[in-house]
This record gives structure tokens, C-alpha cells and sequence, in this order.
């Protein structure tokens, strides 16, 4: 099944010319992380009131949090697992260089879901927004050979259930938090 | 592999200064603008978002393995956090520059970015950091 849809989306791959470039960028290993980092980035400055700043400026530490704690269980199940990648065991059109490390689970789906977690639990908006650009992200690599859903489903999982785990912890922790953002706002910087 | 992490970080320090010049044209916090009118803070921002984008990628998708001079997460990461973090500072020196001469007669407040409605950063700076010199804990205070 896994397999099966990988080579049904990639058999689309040279029929619209334009729709592979557009690919070849989501994909790409600095277009997608730079652009959610930025949204992360915009949402610590942007609100517009001094309250409704703090809460999105939580939410930013959690989704960074939720980033870095992501990265780790992913280096973790790759040190017990090891998966290979679509391009390896099916006939692929590849769009993306031959990654070599665990398929299992797609990193960038842990990096866009936890961002996208982080800022849905304070702003439905743009948590959706994220949501979308992570779902396009995950699905470009399937797309594009490198990645199988399940791959893509795992990693989203993780990304969601770390945030949510760091959502916990930092409540647990407070006023520790709060200290940070008031250490930050003495220097204007929060 | 140079080339790459040099492209990297002024593609960061551009977009992100467009991203905040957005940010802050949105929150309203004025004396972090470098132009006056919102608008064209917006136009500036995302003039500078853009640009940062085609600087990097004006060759093409750039699909090198981190294993052949590509830049691994952490290298991103960290590249990003600096980039980030200098284009935070330029634009609070820069806007204290630019927006000197309209200072405001009041003393900041302690509410963070939220005085740099009517405050330079550096206008507001000193009394963040008199603020935390006067509550630093006792084992400071000998």
C-alpha cells in the first residue's frame, strides 16, 4: 500500500513540467524550513497587543522546543531502526538528490508539524496555514521519491505529540517560562 | 560548501529582516520601522523576503546532500539562529538611528517591545537594564 502510492504520485513526475520545478523548491532542504522559521519569526513580533504578544511568543518557544526535542527522537528511532528509501526498492523518478539516512520517520515532518502544533495551540489561523505547508511538504517528498507516507504520517505524529509533551513540561516549569519572556522583555526583545 | 552557507545566512538576514519590518508594520510598533508609512514598510518587507529567496535560489533548487558540502540541520539551525538574531539587531541600531530625531518626552515603560510604540530600542534600553540592575538578587548586590 505504502509503496503503492509512492509510485502512483511519482508516476505524475515529468507530466507537468512546471508542477516538478514547483516541487523541486518545496522540497528543497532550505526553502521550506527557512520560510516556517520565518513564519515563527513573524509571529514573535507581529501581534498586536501586549497580552495577545506574550501568548504567541510562548508559542514560538513551545514549536522551537518542539523542533529541537523532534530532531532528537528522530536520531533516536534512527539509531534502532533503519528504513530505506523509496528510490531504493521501487521504480522511481527521483527529484531530490539520493538521501542515504533512515527514511523512517521523515524528518521534515517532524520539523513542520511541531511547528505547526506550537502555533495552532494559540492561533487557529496560523497554525492552519502551517498545517498546510507542512502537509505539502511531507507530500512533495513522497512526490518526489524520497519519503513514504507512513513515513510522513510518523514523523507529523511526532512533531504533534512533542509539542504537545513540551506543552505540558513548560506548564509544569512555570514561572520558568514566564521568567524567560521577562528577562527578554527588560531587554526589549520580547 | 562555502558558497552554499555564505548564500544561506544572507538569504536568512535579508528575508528575516523583511519578515520583521512586516511583523512589526502589522503590531503597529512604529519606531521599529524603517520607513514611516506602514505601507511601505509592508512593500519594504516583502521586497526584501523576496529578494532574499531569489539571492539563494536564483541558480536553481540547490539539492546538495549534506554529505557533499550541503548544510546539515544543525549547521541550519544554527546558522539561522545567528542570522536571525544579527538581522533583530540591525534593525533595533538601525531604526534607533533613523528615528532619533522624533523622541518622545515620557520614560519607557517595562512592557517589552509594546515601548517601541513611542520609543527607539535604544531610547528604551537603558531603563530595561536599570530596571534589572536595581532587581538583581542579593547575592549580586555585595
Amino acid at each position: 500500500m505504502d509503496a503503492a502510492i509512492v509510485r502512483w504520485l511519482n508516476s505524475g513526475v515529468d507530466t507537468l513540467p512546471w508542477l516538478d520545478d514547483v516541487i523541486k523548491i518545496v522540497v528543497n532542504d532550505y526553502f521550506t524550513p527557512v520560510a516556517m522559521s520565518l513564519l515563527l519569526l513573524g509571529v514573535w513580533f507581529g501581534a498586536k497587543t501586549a497580552a495577545s504578544r506574550e501568548l504567541h511568543q510562548r508559542a514560538v518557544l513551545t514549536a522551537m522546543l518542539g523542533v529541537a526535542f523532534g530532531n532528537l527522537a528522530v536520531q533516536i528511532i534512527g539509531a534502532f531502526t533503519f528504513r530505506g528509501r523509496p528510490y531504493l526498492n521501487e521504480p522511481l523518478e527521483l527529484l531530490f538528490y539520493q538521501p542515504t539516512d533512515s527514511s523512517f520517520p521523515a524528518n521534515p515532518a517532524v520539523v513542520g508539524a511541531a511547528i505547526a502544533a506550537g502555533l495552532w495551540g494559540v492561533n487557529r489561523r496560523l497554525g492552519s496555514i502551517a498545517f498546510g505547508v507542512a502537509a505539502l511538504w511531507g507530500l512533495s517528498r513522497v512526490y518526489a521519491g524520497v519519503s513514504y507516507p507512513t513515513d510522513v504520517l510518523a514523523g507529523a505524529a511526532i512533531g504533534v505529540g512533542v509539542v504537545m509533551a513540551v506543552t505540558w513540561v513548560l506548564r509544569r516549569i512555570e514561572p520558568l517560562p514566564t521568567m524567560v519572556i521577562q528577562l527578554a522583555q527588560r531587554f526589549y526583545l520580547a | 560548501m562555502e558558497d552554499l552557507g555564505r548564500d544561506y545566512v544572507i538569504l536568512v538576514f535579508l528575508s528575516s529582516i523583511g519578515v520583521i519590518q512586516i511583523a512589526v508594520a502589522h503590531a503597529g510598533l512604529t519606531k521599529l520601522l524603517f520607513l514611516k508609512r506602514p505601507p511601505y514598510a509592508y512593500a519594504l518587507g516583502l521586497t526584501l523576503v523576496i529578494a532574499g529567496f531569489v539571492w539563494f535560489f536564483w541558480g536553481g533548487p540547490r539539492h546538495v546532500p549534506d554529505t557533499a558540502g550541503g548544510l546539515d540541520g544543525n549547521d541550519q539551525g544554527a546558522r539561522f539562529a545567528l542570522s536571525a538574531l544579527a538581522s533583530v539587531f540591525f534593525t533595533v541600531l538601525a531604526t534607533s538611528a533613523l528615528n532619533r530625531r522624533a523622541r518622545s518626552h515620557q520614560t519607557p515603560t517595562l512592557d517589552g517591545l509594546e515601548a517601541l510604540r513611542d520609543h527607539t530600542y535604544l531610547e528604551a534600553l537603558p531603563t530595561g537594564l536599570r530596571s534589572l540592575w536595581k532587581e538583581r538578587p542579593p547575592w549580586m548586590q555585595r
